[in-house]
């Protein structure tokens, strides 16, 4: 067999061809004049389609390249093309914002493809240092993204602070790696021999991958970057990294945990409390929020914890579920990011709570948009979120998380309090200020509508694209792990299945 | 064609819904009376179903539709309707042209949302009823809610907002239990059909040994915790006086007639988890009775005409939960009755107070007195309303309860003794809260400048409702042919105990047997002996 | 041939029809055509009940039933029988006798009310409530099952409680009419839970519904004609069976303690005397009242299978005879001692049901309607002159024309002058009103029980068998015929004899014919109306003795067969000699005082202890008050302000803020130094750390 064949680059493809549209944006743009930076987004839009294009050829072939690191299974292939949706949303919701506020430098849209392309990678790898080598091509970008709006203190915090804390759990993660190696003797997953898993170097290994994918999705109690960097990062990079970030980080984790599933009794029950504690606190504290950016930050840090409940589910349905609820996660919050971005104005932004009052009295529009984003975000029907909370939790109540079910569930109830507080405002409170009219953003408009309308036709007519999703999952899954972690009563549960 | 008929119904006021947010902006009399027709023809076509529902056919929901939705998770556009779901329908779909009606008048601003909101909310009412799916239910059941938010938060009272939440949060709570009940029913039966779970639950349970009956509990109280907040069961109640008080007078009708916390009791928590329901059954009958009792009491301190009204019904809805968990016939039959009845007849109550206020602008009793003299015909219909509320015989009020009670007696002779004291706590509060707006010398100016009831008020808002009261009352035998056979069938289901035999039954050829006859002598003697 | 029977529908739809169209058009009609309507109705309905009556009296033994239309059904389930309800009447005796004595004294009274109402502004409103409280009224009496029975009840009570709050602008008005209301609502639990009973242990709630083949009441009804020995046997060898039935009975006898003013729910009757005085003879006097009794009558054959409840109701009835009786000693409004009287005559009837002689009680029944009404209408024509030259006085001192409204009931040492109704007003109105005081004298000589007076009979067949069963029942009995005797005659100086005590008693003139009309008829009848029923001992003169009962037997069981310690011609005697003896008594004492304070003088009376108890009704209403009204409002007040908004709510949001503390906590962690972010992640590490290790040694 030889190294490298046609199938290898097949497999990468997907993120070569966004790494190639980067580049070419990168060169391109020394040729643009300042004010004529719209090329760009198309050219990054191309290489998003490309891209997709790629995935579609890739589609049910399950191409394993690199001597086995990376894969284009069904599996990556639609964590892949969740994170083109993404990237697509983000470059088409920043075009007049980055403009407006004087940041619609070139580098900007090739940094984005550059960490969707590193994201995309770590859904693909099979080998833990190729997921090392993706997490630090997300994160990296992500760094500079954050601080990309030089001017403002906060946007410069934001990016140190992320910087900082991220290089530490890299750090992290990259020792659990080494331990890995240590324990096993290998660093790919296919080839990591079940029986040595029990050893402490191995044991001591998944504890500290576990910390730095925890990291990137914001889980309790690795978390508290995040409101931080979402409130301090420009609006259109919070809304990419909130959804990016977060499938890139669940890709990986699925993929680690699937493979130390016969060890499942070493991190099931922290998982379980980590998911736990993440879903109180971040829906306890985003109660408290005054700024919209800063209650999405905790209101995401809730979602993670209920993603967590569908990886800890460990089974096909969870995964599944996890991918679903991604794609749904991707438009109904990149909406809500949107609508602020579509308020903000040169230098002034609508970011507080009480900037929303009486916006349905001034625009409608934005009003009955916004509180979709927030029902389906609430998880209430119809709306998709409701669905995404549905299959996560059957998958949860199927791996019998009865009590981490109700938790959640509960949790999410005090969730809801915050997002209708937000429409309460924009319904039923006089405006206090006037927006003006909104400024003509075509992108970004159409994006959020985009949004919105998915949000409600996905419950409608999820039939197919569940039917499609329910393939994502990691091949060597085995549902088991219900009876492992299942109370003995329930264990004679799966005969009568 | 029926079956057809019955999705029509659901979705045509959502339709109108629709028609509304197409027209014009400021025509907001346009849109009222699109949204009353609409609702007038989604009366008509409904009255369609009564005749076509055959309850001697073998079928459990002889108009029945089942389409594929989410198939890779078993999740079906399933409908149908047996006789008690064809009673809520019709209940539903005759009060909303009176809830458009009152709206009509009051709500001035941002009408197009209002309209559209009312239809949609009308489809999801309807929805509820009629789901035969577990899931499509629990979603008809939640998409209720932000019609309804929005409604009493926009175009509620001064503290409309706290209402509005308090109200969303506590059905939130209730219904999530619901809804990891309905998962965990799944995964045990693989299937969210409520025909199919009815006939497969009790068979995956006995596979769980020693713990079937208390997971059977944990899944019944899961639904019960749903339930009985929508109905509302004590303690579970402090929204409604909040809710029904800053809600418009619309909103308050819906409140009242959104009865699937009832309802489902009898179509859910009956049939699927028969041992639970009859281990929980006396500890509900106490809570019941308890409201019963309780919120009378507090209803008789009341200034405010809602909250009295509130209150009032929180004290109804105490007697029909012990109505229906007594599961005797004649009880439930009664409850399903009452719901009618409580809905128009409350419903009612809530119109009359609107038309005061509109004309006076206050719910404050203390703001009233005498005003029989000038609104001679409002009294008269009042007085009406409030007794079929307290269950006057001939009108729909005593039907419902005496049926009730005297099923209640079978199985609880105590607690349902207990409830029929409500027939006098009702008639206090209502009666003196009557009085105290009605009798005495007309002296404040304000109440003087009052005006009757115009034509229209009396023969388009009054008068039909006040005919369904007078009709149930007298002559409810047409619901009975529907309902007799589908509560049949729920209490089998069920599998109710018999309740022992009267030790007073006589043979029936009660001639006396010889062999007694010195008994008999003797027996004689002593009834002769005063 | 019983064409009238099979049709009796119609009695009760006359008078629904008439009050459909007072109802509805009574605003538009003039006053004239909605009386005569109403009229009309009524009388219409007791032309029919004529038909019947002797149709019924051709066999009083067969049990006529005449079906309507379903009610409604509920199927046999689960042990319960089936329970089918029917709109359907009986015909019997009983209901006929009822039937006559509504529909005449109801015509009647009608009559008088066109002229007693003329001047008032809500005229066609009374004669719309005065047709349905008729119509109510006979579906009570007719109701083949004990919830049309209900129907009835309930029906008569809301009529009496809108009759009596007819003039709602009076506060106190309409107090009495809530009063009396909730107070039989408070009976009618009773009778409510006696249904249910009645379903629960005996399967029907029909009274008799045709099959006397079978002796099972679930297929023959309550109503078991010739009492079922096999049915006696269950209930007097088991214990549990007379429990229940004991209970059932005593639950329907509670009702009938509500509607008929019996103890210890009579508190509502005397204030009913708010509403207009025709409502007060028709409703309060003559008929609804004494539904009780009939109802007692109609399940007479259940009721005795359990002596506990006889005895109980025997006692209540003797009781409340005696104890109204006192109270309307004293009372100073006219209609006030009327109504006192007539609770102690109802307490009569109760009495005689308690000792098993139906028919005697229902006799009373008769009787007392006719000479009670004929008082109840007496007193209202006393009134009605005495407003008018009240009215007319006033009318002349215009000048300082500062009327106070009528404030009747208050208990006051000295008379209000403005108070028609007080008698310290009157005086000496014979001549003015001869005819009214004719009538009334003699109805006073029918109540009080002078011989060969109708009451006399009846009240003597009610003695006797009082004496029947004990001598202290008789003793009571005949005490409180005393104390009648003494009252009635007492009201009847003090308004019509001696000096007038007022001017306005000096100008008052007699009524127009549709007044003094019923006032004669009734008149007659309060004299002759005994004669159907005279005791044997005269039976053998007359060619009918004591042909009421027997016509009743089918109906209301046979009387008694007791052993008095005297014989009946004995007793006879000395209830004859008792009332004669107080009627004079009363006479002559209050003629030697010229109808002014016998005993105590009026400047003693406010310190005088033992005359204030009885003048306040011994403070019965002052005690129900404080215990029910204000324990009630202290407890209700306690539920919602302490524990519903402080308690429940309490939870509720004590849920919220703890979950808002727990977050103030959680943000205070935020504190946006990377430190501190990067120490807590450390923090998270560790544990995870050793969390998983610690997992591992689970590992196998």
């Amino acid at each position: 067999m030889t190294f490298i064949n046609t199938d290898s680059y097949l497999t990468i493809a997907p993120f070569l061809a966004l790494v190639i549209a980067g580049m070419g944006v990168l060169m391109l743009d020394l040729f643009l004049p300042r004010d004529r930076k719209s090329s760009l987004v198309f050219l990054s839009l191309i290489g998003v389609a490309v891209s997709a294009a790629f995935i579609l050829g890739d589609w049910g072939k399950n191409y394993i390249g690199f001597a086995g690191t990376v894969a284009a299974d069904q599996f990556a292939l639609l964590f892949q093309f969740v994170l083109l949706i993404v990237t697509a949303l983000a470059v088409l919701l920043s075009e007049r914002y980055i403009q407006q506020k004087g940041i619609n430098h070139g580098e900007y849209y090739a940094l984005i493809l550059f960490s969707a392309s590193g994201a995309m990678l770590m859904a693909a790898s099979k080998e833990l240092l190729l997921t090392f080598v993706g997490l630090e091509i997300l994160s990296i970008a992500l760094y500079i993204l954050s601080g990309f709006a030089r001017t403002e203190e906060r946007s410069e915090e934001a990016a140190i602070k992320y910087f900082l804390l991220g290089a530490f759990s890299s750090g992290f993660f990259l020792y659990g790696i080494a331990l890995i190696y240590g324990g096993t003797g290998t660093t790919l997953l296919s080839a990591i021999p079940v029986d040595k898993l029990s050893n402490g170097y191995s044991v001591a290994g998944i504890a500290l991958l576990l910390v730095g994918l925890c990291f990137k999705a914001a889980i309790v109690p690795f978390h508290s970057w995040t409101p931080d960097v979402y409130q301090g990062a420009p609006t259109s990079v919070t809304a990419f990294m909130s959804a990016g970030a977060k499938v890139g980080a669940f890709s990986a984790l699925i993929r680690v945990l699937t493979v130390f599933l016969p060890a499942s009794l070493v991190w099931h029950d922290v998982i379980w409390v980590l998911a736990a504690a993440t879903m109180i606190v971040g829906n306890v504290v985003a109660v408290l929020q005054t700024d919209v950016k800063r209650m999405l930050a905790y209101s995401s840090i809730a979602h993670a914890g209920y993603i967590l409940v569908g990886v800890l589910a460990g089974n096909t349905a969870g995964q599944a579920a996890v991918l679903f609820y991604m794609l749904v996660y991707t438009f109904m919050n990149l909406g809500a990011f949107g609508i602020l971005i579509l308020l903000a104005k040169t230098g002034k932004e609508f970011n507080s709570v009480r900037d929303l009052q009486g916006l349905a009295k001034t625009h409608p529009g934005a009003a009955i948009m916004m509180s979709i984003f927030m029902f389906s975000l609430a998880g209430i029907p119809p709306a998709a979120g409701f669905l995404g909370k549905f299959m996560l939790f059957s998958a949860a109540i199927q791996a019998h998380l009865y009590g981490l079910t109700v938790l959640g569930l509960l949790a999410s109830v005090v969730g809801v309090f915050y997002y209708l507080m937000i429409v309460v405002r924009m319904f039923m409170s006089p405006a206090e200020r006037d927006f003006g009219p909104l400024a003509r953003a075509p992108l970004a408009s159409f994006a959020v509508a985009l949004c919105a309308a998915v949000t409600v036709l996905l419950f409608f007519f999820a039939n197919p694209v569940i039917g499609v999703f329910k393939q994502g999952y990691v091949s060597q899954s085995s549902p088991t792990i219900a009876v492992a972690s299942a109370p003995k009563a329930v264990a004679t549960l799966d005969l009568t299945q | 064609m029926d079956n057809f008929l019955l999705s029509l119904v659901l979705f045509l006021p959502l339709f109108f819904g629709v028609v509304i947010l197409f027209l014009p902006e400021k025509e907001s009399k346009t849109q009222g009376t699109v949204a009353l027709l609409g609702s007038l023809v989604v009366f008509a076509v409904s009255l369609l179903l009564y005749p076509a529902y055959d309850p001697s056919s073998s079928a459990q929901f002889p108009i029945f539709t089942k389409i594929a939705w989410i198939t890779p998770l078993n999740i079906n556009y399933e409908v149908g309707l047996d006789g008690i779901s064809l009673l809520m329908v019709l209940m539903t779909t005759v009060i909303f042209p009176f809830i458009v009606l009152t709206s009509l008048g009051p709500i001035k601003e941002r009408t197009k949302a209002y309209y559209f909101l009312l239809m949609a909310m009308e489809t999801a009412v309807l929805g509820t009823f009629v789901s035969l799916d577990l899931i499509l239910f629990y979603v008809f059941y939640e998409a209720m809610l932000i019609p309804l938010y929005f409604i009493i938060g926009i175009w509620g009272g001064p503290k409309r907002v706290f209402a509005t939440i308090k109200f969303f949060l506590y059905t939130m709570v209730g219904s999530m239990l619901m809804l990891v009940s309905i998962l965990s029913i799944f995964f045990m039966v693989h299937s969210f059909d409520l025909t199919y779970v009815q006939s497969h639950l009790q068979g995956a349970l006995v596979a769980y040994g020693a713990h079937a009956g208390a997971i059977e509990m944990l899944l019944f109280l899961g639904f019960f915790a749903a339930f009985a907040v929508k109905a509302p069961i004590f303690p579970f109640h402090t929204w409604v006086p909040d809710a029904y008080v800053e809600a418009p007078v619309a909103g308050s009708i819906i409140l009242i007639a959104l009865k699937m916390g009832i309802y489902g009791f009898i179509r859910f928590s009956l049939p699927l988890f028969p041992n639970a329901t009859h281990v929980a059954a006396p500890i509900i009958e106490i809570l019941g009775v308890i409201g019963v009792i309780y919120a009378a009491l507090i209803a008789c301190m009341q200034t405010d005409i809602k909250r009295l009204i509130a209150y009032s019904s929180i004290s109804h809805v105490g007697v029909i939960i012990v109505a229906v968990f007594s599961l005797t016939a004649a009880g439930i039959s009664g409850a399903v009755i009452q719901m009618v009845s409580h809905t128009v007849t409350t419903g009612a109550l809530f119109l009359l107070a609107g038309l005061l206020f509109a004309r006076r602008g206050s719910y404050d009793i203390d703001a009233y007195g005498g005003v029989m003299k000038v609104m001679p015909v409002f009294s008269t219909v009042l007085l009406i309303a409030v007794l079929s509320s307290v269950a006057m015989p001939g009108t729909s009020g005593f039907t419902g309860e005496f049926l009730m009670l005297i099923g209640a007696f079978q199985t609880y002779p105590w607690i349902a003794g207990i409830a029929t004291t409500s027939a006098v706590w009702s008639v206090a509060y209502m009666l003196w809260m009557y009085q105290r707006v009605m009798h005495g010398k007309a002296e404040k100016p304000e109440v003087l400048a009052l005006t009757d009831l115009t034509a229209a008020e009396r023969w388009g808002y009054i008068a039909p409702l006040i005919a369904i009261m007078i009709a149930i009352g007298i002559y409810p035998t047409p619901i009975f042919d529907k309902i007799n056979l589908p509560i049949g069938q729920i209490l089998e289901q069920d599998n109710a105990p018999a309740i022992p035999p009267s030790p007073l039954s006589l043979p029936i050829e009660g001639t006396v047997p010889a062999k007694s006859s010195p008994v008999v002598k003797t027996a004689d003697a002593d009834l002769l002996d005063h | 041939m019983d064409f009238f029977i099979q049709n009796a529908w119609l009695i009760p739809l006359f008078p629904l029809i008439g009050f459909l169209i007072n109802g509805f058009f009574g605003s538009k009609l003039e006053k004239k055509v909605s009386g005569t309507i109403g009229t009309v109705a009524v009388f219409a309905a007791f032309a029919w009940a004529i038909g019947v009556f002797f149709e019924v009296q051709a066999d009083p033994t067969i049990h006529h039933t005449v079906l309507i239309a379903p009610w409604f059904t509920v199927p046999a389930a689960f042990g319960a029988p089936p329970l089918t309800i029917n709109w359907e009447l009986l015909i019997d005796p009983l209901s006929a006798l009822m039937l006559l004595i509504i529909t005449g004294i109801g015509g009647l009274i009608h009559l008088y009310s066109t002229s007693y109402m003329a001047e008032d502004k809500g005229y066609s409103r009374f004669f719309t409530y005065l047709n349905l409280f008729i119509f109510f009224m006979l579906l009570l009496v007719t109701g083949n099952n004990l919830l049309m029975m209900f129907v009835g009840w309930e029906g008569v009570g809301l009529c009496s409680y809108l009759l009596i709050g007819f003039w709602f602008e009076k506060k106190s008005a309409a107090d009495a009419a809530k009063k009396a209301f909730i107070v039989n609502r408070i009976g009618d639990v009773g009778v409510l839970i006696a249904m249910f009973m009645a379903y629960r242990y005996f399967g029907t709630l029909d009274f008799y519904n045709g099959d006397a083949t079978h002796n099972d009441p679930s297929t023959q009804g309550l109503l078991v004609q010739t009492v079922n020995p096999y049915l006696v046997h269950l209930v007097t060898s088991v214990p549990f069976n007379f429990a229940v039935v004991t209970l059932l009975t005593l639950m329907v006898f509670w009702g009938c303690t509500g509607k008929s003013a019996q103890i210890p729910l009579y508190t509502w009757l005397p204030d009913a005397m708010e509403g207009p005085t025709p409502v007060s003879a028709l409703i309060h006097a003559a008929t609804m009242v004494t539904a009780g009794v009939y109802l007692v009558s109609r399940m007479h054959s259940i009721f005795e299978l359990s002596p506990v409840t006889m005895n109980v109701v025997a006692i209540i009835g003797i009781s409340t005879a005696l104890f109204a009786a006192t109270i309307g000693l004293v009372q100073n409004d006219i209609k006030r001692v009327l109504a006192y009287s007539t609770v102690s005559q109802l307490g009569y009837m109760f009495a005689a049901c308690g000792v098993g002689a139906f028919s005697a009680g229902m006799f009373h029944v008769m009787t007392h309607a006719f000479f009670k009404a004929c008082l109840s209408l007496g007193s209202g024509a006393v009134i009605y002159a005495m407003e008018h030259s009240i009215h007319h006085r006033k009318e002349h001192e215009a000048a300082h024309g500062a009327s106070h409204d009528l404030n009747t009931g208050t208990v006051t040492a000295t008379a209000d002058p403005d108070d028609p109704q007080d008698m310290r007003n009157m005086g000496g109105l014979k001549s003015q009103l001869p005819i009214t005081h004719a009538t009334m004298l003699v109805s006073t000589f029918a109540i009080a029980g002078i011989p060969f007076f109708s009451g006399f009979f009846s009240k003597d067949e009610i003695l006797g068998d009082l004496a029947g069963r004990s001598t202290l029942l008789w003793l009571v009995g005949a005490l409180t015929a005393a104390l009648t005797g003494f009252y009635m005659m007492r009201l009847m100086y003090k308004t019509f004899y001696g000096s007038p005590k007022s001017e306005d008693a000096k100008h008052v003139h007699e009524a127009t014919p549709s007044v003094t009309v019923p006032l004669t008829i009734l008149g007659t009848l309060a004299v002759i109306g005994g004669y159907i029923g005279i005791p044997e001992m005269f039976g053998t003169a007359l060619p009918f003795g004591r042909s009421l009962s027997h016509f009743l037997i089918p109906a209301a069981g046979s009387p008694p067969v007791g052993h008095a310690f005297l014989s009946d011609f004995a007793l006879l005697a000395i209830s004859s000699i008792i009332a004669i003896t107080f009627v004079a008594f009363s006479y002559y004492s209050y003629k030697a005082k010229d109808g002014g304070d016998l005993y105590i003088p009026a400047a003693e009376k406010p310190k005088n202890f033992v005359y204030q108890l009885v003048l306040n009704k011994y403070y019965i209403d002052e005690v129900y008050n404080f215990v029910f009204v204000a324990g009630g409002k202290a407890i209700a007040t306690f539920l919602w302000k302490v524990f519903d908004v402080g308690f429940i709510d309490g939870i509720v949001n004590g849920v919220a803020s703890v979950s808002r503390g727990l977050g103030g906590l959680l943000r205070a962690t935020q504190t946006g130094y990377v430190r501190n972010y990067a120490f807590s992640l450390l923090l998270g590490v560790l544990i995870v750390v050793i969390a998983c290790i610690a997992g591992a040694h689970n590992l196998p």
